[in-house]
């Protein structure tokens, strides 16, 4: 038994060796994962690197290493649960190297859902401890992110999300604000914690109640005005710091407001030319603190070297000095006796002691039911043309890789989104409209499956033709974007890149069609023109990213979670 | 069985103490069982492992035995000689004949103590002779008959002649013991003729010549000098034995101080760890202490492990802690008392070696920030009906606060797992009625109060440490005011400064209860030698010292007032501290009370 213990460990090491670069190669001893929310990924990273540094050891003399896996709060929880789920039913062992010794969301309401499903899933037995028994690392309240003239204007009134409901310019919310129509950004919430607080206080601000008072029936009640302030939704995002960088990037016609950590705020002015217009956060009269602690499960996943491990490593990202490395990252400390620091200043856009009174978590099951209305109602609906390059060079595991993305893709529709997929190679096959209906899952089925790898890459002119398609098949009151995944350069397209930047940005966000565009190259670096999608991506709200048939699959869904 | 001391079996008590070693160090025996058993080994194997005499030989037996007759009826005949002696010689002549006899009577008479000398020494020695010994006496001898002449030069050689054989039998490894023995017999025979020849003398000569007598006592003279070089220094004999003896017991003792050593005293790399589970409130005093304390005792290791009071009662009674504790510290002796009855109720044994023991102490507080402090106690001082009407009033623009500040947040520890918690809704309950009992508490007002309370408290954490650094690093907008322990509120002030830009107000709740952290050694999976090092850790702690070391986190001396200890917070003027109490203080609920309020909290909803 002790054999087949120490056998897991081994393995456990070996894999996670396998997958992470934190530890050397020829290290002997286990490794300890911590599974963090993004907001706290960062830190998490940066900090571990000094724990290891430190080549730490058990009191018996085993050594160990740490590695910081950052996550959405949403998938540290799904997968967290996927793991005990499999646990339960036997699928795996409780020694599976899977499951996370250390876990982190990044608030306290995914904490509140991460209890609940264990709970529910092992009653009684309080496997995730209760949320003040988890030490608490950083906290950073959320924040309205916006540009002087637009924050002045949101300061000024009692509830911006209530404002938000029914201001189309930001006018409508100050006169003497700018003349600018309301874009919003926030992230997804069914995968991040930022997007499900910003969720639930726009229903408590809606509905004028707290949000541990607001029930199942006021989500039913509420949703139609939450679903107008997310109408004014440019695009969803799986990383609150992303959007925020997005949004210092893209400018005012791109987002005019975001709902982020205050520790993005400062962050995105971060990494502004001290003689740009800074950001500043409005902080709502009520908002979520976003406690972010570090959770010891109580659990039969974690061993007793891992627990002495992960205590070890708590103890020390609680240190003083560890907390530095938070406050220089804007996350304010979650020890007491830590002094700020300079990024908590006006400079940065934030204020050292803000003022305003911190929500509480909607039980559970509100939760849910919050989740269950934004994914099938409230949500703002989204038509994407996903353009796939069926080129030769794509033979063999590439076109097999995305096959599978594409069809998780397809089968994880929601109701609200649609998508058009277009199979190009020399040749530019007509588009294949696709929704969350069985009907539309079948005929997705059908596209993937004819999919194969031959002929040239004419990408410049797919893209230009999705472009048109979807100018002519805009989607009303919906996000409208264009998703591009090629292995190669462009070969023989009629269009130059330079034309089809001019012609782009006809459709772009300076104007009423906002049209975003992304791109992924596919394969090794040299296989494809990066410089070309990044041009295309960034000029049109969008952005560019690498993949192979490893990484397609999570790229994918991460890109799924921006419509 | 013969009764044999171990300390003269050096491997008797090399057993018994390779058995001590192992049962305390490596089978974590208690002391009580390894050190008995060790001592029936030590005793039981002595007998077995004495030292043992040399082999036996029965020629050497025989011939020692017959000397030894020969040495006692010599001896019996020189008395009857002198008896004879005093009879014959009455004449004032022969006084000086007289006395040559008695002079003959007096070597004659030790000759069976010499023979009783060379036996002893041969019993001490080895089966054969040592031939340095030999080579000495013959020495000895040799000098002897060169200074000599006459009678006794004529039997020193002879004795030469006889220690040359002697060494040459050693030599050819035979026992040369059988021929010293011979030898000594020898002379006793010859000493026999001699004291015949002069008793003759005396007999058939009226009046004997002194100057005959003379000649005969120096052939006695030279005899009895070769006896003496034959048995050899008369104390060597006893001696030599008792240097064997004394080898063996030194052996022993060496043996026994290096396996008391090797089990109690630190091998590199084997330190003892002591557990100690602590409530929160003793983490930082504590820690530091760790330090000076392995510092002195380089053997132990303190594991501090630090839970809300009440979480140690449930974990260690649920036996749901990942260690082994040594020693429990909860913040107050009550909650030892319900540990113990708890503990009996299922054991029907003593859950501590020892009666508890008091720590150190500290009293409940509230804190509060400074600007809602002045409109929930306008005149300074802590109201427990102002605290309720905030919490009625669930917001601050609702009880003339700035409705800026939102929600009114009073935050406790969770009473079913923490002692202030619990304290603080004792307190509570009694500013309703003025008494406190379980009758009191089930008032329909107490009760309300009970639920008003916990409805509003968020997330109680599980110990008042946790609490009160949340409290700080989270700041106003979390949390108006709390109920903490005065030693934490002290030590943690400054620290509200620098992460929240502003420090908090104590107020003294009146009256207030004084909480005695109070330690207990546990029996369960605890050997005594452990419970011993739990004890030298407790004694550590209640030394002034330490006790100081207390004061400077704010916690105050078992007896008597705050000394006026260096650093100590009481010298920091932090507002609202008082080192000299102006409220009234009562001792700590009785067990059933703190019972009662836990089932209240449960039962509210």
């Amino acid at each position: 038994m002790r054999n087949r213990k120490y056998f897991a460990v081994l393995l456990t090491a070996l894999f996670l060796a396998s997958c992470s670069s934190d530890a050397p190669a020829d290290f002997s001893g286990f490794q300890v994962e911590l599974r963090v929310g993004s907001a706290l990924g960062d830190f998490c990273k940066a900090a571990i690197a000094k724990f290891n540094a430190q080549s730490p050891k058990l009191a018996n003399g085993q050594p160990f290493q740490a590695t910081c896996n950052p996550e959405g709060s949403g998938d540290v929880v799904t997968s967290v649960t996927t793991l005990a789920n499999q646990l339960k039913s036997g699928t795996i062992k409780a020694d599976d190297p899977q499951f996370p010794t250390l876990i982190s969301v990044d608030g306290e309401i995914y904490q509140s859902q991460l209890i609940y499903q264990i709970d529910q899933l092992f009653p009684g037995q309080n496997y995730i401890p209760a949320i003040t028994d988890a030490p608490l690392i950083a906290n950073s309240p959320m924040v309205l992110m916006a540009q002087p003239d637009v924050a002045k204007g949101l300061q000024k009134v009692a509830d911006p999300y209530k404002a938000l409901v029914t201001a189309k310019t930001h006018q409508d919310i100050d006169p003497a604000g700018p003349a600018l129509t309301v874009h919003y950004v926030q992230t997804a919430p069914t995968r991040s914690n930022s997007g499900l607080q910003t969720l639930v206080a726009q229903f408590a601000s809606v509905s004028g109640k707290r949000p541990e008072d607001l029930s199942v029936a006021d989500v039913q009640r509420y949703q139609a005005d939450i679903q107008k302030v997310q109408s004014k939704v440019t695009r969803y995002g799986a990383s609150t710091n992303s959007l925020a960088k997005a949004m210092v990037k893209n400018g005012p016609y791109w987002a005019t407001v975001g709902s982020v950590y205050e520790s993005s705020v400062i962050a995105a002015n971060s990494t502004l030319p001290t003689d740009q217009t800074r950001y500043q956060a409005v902080y709502p009269k009520s908002t979520f603190s976003s406690n972010m602690r570090i959770i010891l499960p109580n659990a039969p996943w974690v061993s007793a070297d891992e627990k002495a491990a992960a205590k070890q490593i708590i103890d020390f990202l609680r240190t003083p000095e560890t907390q530095k490395i938070a406050t220089e990252l804007g996350l304010r400390p979650g020890v007491p006796g830590v002094p700020l620091g300079d990024k908590f200043t006006a400079a940065y856009g934030v204020l050292p002691e803000p003022k305003y009174d911190s929500y509480r978590p909607p039980s559970p099951a509100v939760v849910s039911a919050m989740l269950t209305s934004w994914l099938s109602f409230a949500k703002k609906s989204s038509l994407v043309v996903v353009v796939v390059d069926s080129s030769g060079s794509m033979e063999g595991d590439k076109i097999a890789a995305v096959q599978r993305t594409l069809q998780t893709y397809v089968d994880t529709l929601g109701p609200k989104d649609q998508i058009a997929l277009i199979d190009f190679d020399t040749e530019i096959r007509e588009p294949v409209v696709i929704d969350g209906t069985p009907q539309g899952r079948a005929r997705g089925q059908q596209f993937i499956s004819n999919l194969q790898a031959e002929g040239g890459t004419h990408l410049y002119d797919a893209a230009i033709f999705a472009r048109n398609w979807l100018r002519g098949h805009l989607r009303k009151e919906a996000i409208n974007a264009v998703l591009i995944l090629t292995d190669g350069n462009d070969e023989g397209s009629a269009i130059s890149l330079e034309a089809l930047g001019e012609e782009l940005k006809k459709s772009g966000f300076s104007t009423d069609e906002r049209i975003s565009f992304f791109t992924v190259g596919y394969g090794n670096d040299g296989d494809f023109n990066k410089s070309a999608l990044t041009q295309i991506a960034e000029l049109n709200g969008g952005y560019f990213a690498p993949g192979n048939p490893e990484t397609i699959n999570r790229l994918m869904a991460d890109l799924q979670v921006e419509f | 069985m013969r009764w044999v001391n171990p300390l003269s079996a050096p491997l008797a008590v090399f057993a018994a103490s390779v058995l001590l070693l192992l049962g305390l160090r490596f089978l974590d025996l208690s002391i009580w069982i390894a050190l008995p058993v060790a001592l029936v080994v030590a005793f039981g194997l002595a007998p077995f492992f004495q030292a043992k005499p040399p082999t036996a030989n029965p020629e050497l037996a025989r011939e020692l035995e017959a000397a030894k007759q020969r040495a006692l009826e010599l001896s019996t005949k020189a008395d009857s000689f002198y008896a004879e002696a005093t009879k014959l010689l009455t004449a004032p002549g022969q006084v000086e004949a007289l006395g040559i006899v008695q002079y003959a009577r007096s070597r004659v008479q030790d000759l069976p103590t010499r023979v009783a000398q060379l036996a002893d020494r041969f019993e001490g020695s080895g089966s054969l002779l040592a031939l340095d010994d030999l080579r000495e006496q013959l020495q000895g001898v040799e000098a002897k008959a060169s200074k000599s002449s006459g009678v006794a030069r004529t039997q020193f050689v002879q004795l030469a002649d006889s220690l040359r054989r002697n060494i040459r039998l050693a030599q050819e490894g035979q026992d040369a013991r059988v021929a010293q023995v011979t030898s000594l017999n020898t002379l006793i025979l010859d000493t026999a003729g001699t004291l015949q020849a002069m008793q003759n003398r005396l007999r058939t000569t009226d009046l004997p010549q002194v100057k005959e007598l003379q000649s005969l006592d120096e052939q006695l003279t030279a005899f009895s000098e070769s006896v003496d070089l034959l048995v050899g220094d008369p104390g060597l004999a006893p001696a030599a034995k008792t240097t064997q003896d004394r080898r063996s017991f030194l052996t022993s003792l060496g043996i026994a101080g290096a396996a008391v050593a090797l089990t109690f005293a630190p091998i590199p790399g084997t330190q003892r760890t002591l557990v100690i589970v602590s409530g929160t409130e003793l983490q930082e005093p504590l820690q530091a202490l760790k330090i000076q304390f392995e510092k002195i005792h380089p053997e132990l290791r303190l594991d501090l492990q630090f839970q809300g009071s009440q979480d140690i009662v449930n974990k260690f009674i649920d036996d749901k802690n990942d260690f082994n504790p040594a020693v429990i510290i909860p913040a107050n002796g009550q909650i030892l008392k319900e540990l113990e009855a708890r503990w009996r109720a299922q054991n029907s044994s003593d859950p501590f070696y020892n009666a508890p023991k008091p720590i150190t102490k500290t009293l409940l507080v509230a804190i509060a920030w400074p600007e809602r402090g002045k409109v929930l106690f306008p005149d300074g001082r802590f109201r427990w009906d102002r605290l309720e009407a905030a919490l009625k009033a669930k917001n601050w623009a609702n009880f003339s606060g700035n409705a800026s500040w939102g929600s009114f947040d009073f935050v406790i520890t969770d009473p079913t797992r923490s002692n202030s918690g619990q304290l603080t809704l004792g307190l509570f309950a009694q500013s309703k009625s003025g008494s406190l009992s379980i009758a009191t508490l089930n008032d329909q007002s107490a009760s309300d109060l009970i639920a008003l309370v916990k409805r509003s408290v968020y997330q109680p954490p599980r110990s008042t440490d946790v609490l009160l650094q949340e409290f700080i690093a989270r700041g106003p907008n979390e949390a108006d005011i709390a109920i903490v322990y005065e030693s934490i509120a002290l030590h943690r002030w400054s620290q509200s400064t620098t992460t929240q830009g502003k420090p908090y107000q104590i107020y003294y709740l009146d009256p207030t209860v004084e909480t005695v952290s109070t330690a207990a050694i546990v029996r369960r999976s605890i050997d005594e030698r452990t419970a011993q090092s739990a004890r030298t850790f407790l004694d550590f702690l209640t030394q002034s010292e330490q006790q100081a070391t207390f004061v400077r986190y704010g916690f105050r001396p078992v007896n008597g007032d705050v000394p006026n200890v260096s650093d100590s917070p009481w010298q920091k003027n932090i507002p609202g501290a008082e080192s000299k109490l102006s409220v009234h203080t009562l001792p700590i609920f009785e067990p059933e009370i703190l019972t009662e309020i836990k089932r209240l909290w449960e039962r509210s909803n």
